[in-house]
């Protein structure tokens, strides 16, 4: 249950498609980067920058488990596929926030095998629409 | 939430190793503390550590335990170590309700303990590593 005082990643729900991410995870981190041109004349004393467009990127980490939800999230999330991506970091109970984009392409899948620990998957989403807030 | 019976797990897959079980003359396996006045050799195994990973909502466990044989001679305490190694080092631990998806062998236990009458007890044996999830 989320606590008023602080959020806290373990309230967090996140779905691809129709798959959860927040399974088995380990870190989500969103990224939302605004794209600007210098608009600096050679004579100006300091820079002056216009803002044209926001990319927001969104970050996975979960644990890779051959006989649970991280198969199937590997199979769903090939370099390109694409889906909608939300993001609810408080859980998904009534007025609490939802994140939502309607068309996210998977930018980057990196699978880690170490020797001496478990395998973990590393999506990184690209957003192909806006990043839109809402409520549940 | 059950918590998880490494202690029956790590003596059944003891107990399933016919040379170790040869090499001890009987299942003299005990956990924690061997009876009063036990024969040698035999092997005592007690949890030395370990918890909640809580690294994840999929809830796991890292689970230290100290398995050892003890004996009056070094040759077959270290025997016993070597046959407990087999059987635990990337074993398959069987625990109801949980999985154990790694059994690592992380350092070793060695001493000696001085008994009455001049008799030396040999400890032999390692701290293992255990990780599961529910």
């Amino acid at each position: 249950m989320a606590k008023d005082v602080r959020a806290f990643g373990r309230d967090l729900y996140a779905t691809f498609g129709t798959h959860q991410l927040h399974t088995d995870f380990l870190n989500v981190s969103t990224n939302e980067d605004g794209q600007l041109v210098d608009l600096s004349a050679g004579s100006d004393t300091y820079s002056y920058w216009k803002f044209l467009r926001e990319s927001t990127t969104v970050d996975l980490e979960c644990w890779f488990s051959g006989d649970g939800p991280g198969s199937a999230l590997r199979a769903a999330t090939d370099p390109g596929d694409q889906g909608t991506l939300t993001i609810a970091p408080l859980g998904t109970a009534s007025t609490k926030p939802k994140f939502t984009c309607n068309t996210a392409l998977v930018r980057n899948r990196r699978i880690d095998y170490p020797f001496d620990n478990g395998c973990r998957m590393r999506l990184q989403f690209q957003m192909n629409d806006s990043w839109d807030e809402s409520s549940y | 939430m059950t918590f998880p019976d490494l202690g029956s797990a790590i003596y059944a897959t003891l107990a399933a190793g016919t040379a170790l079980i040869g090499e001890l003359g009987g299942t003299r396996i005990y956990e924690a503390l061997a009876p009063q006045g036990q024969a040698l050799p035999y092997v005592v195994y007690f949890r030395a550590g370990g918890g909640d990973d809580n690294s994840s909502p999929r809830r796991t466990r890292s689970e230290q335990w100290v398995v050892k044989g003890i004996g009056t001679d070094v040759f077959q305490a270290r025997r016993i170590d070597e046959l407990i190694d087999e059987r635990l080092h990337e074993g398959s631990l069987s625990i109801t309700g949980w999985d154990c998806y790694q059994a690592a062998r992380r350092t070793d236990v060695a001493y000696t303990e001085p008994g009455g009458g001049g008799v030396v007890y040999w400890h032999r044996g390692g701290t293992y590593r255990f990780n599961i999830g529910e």
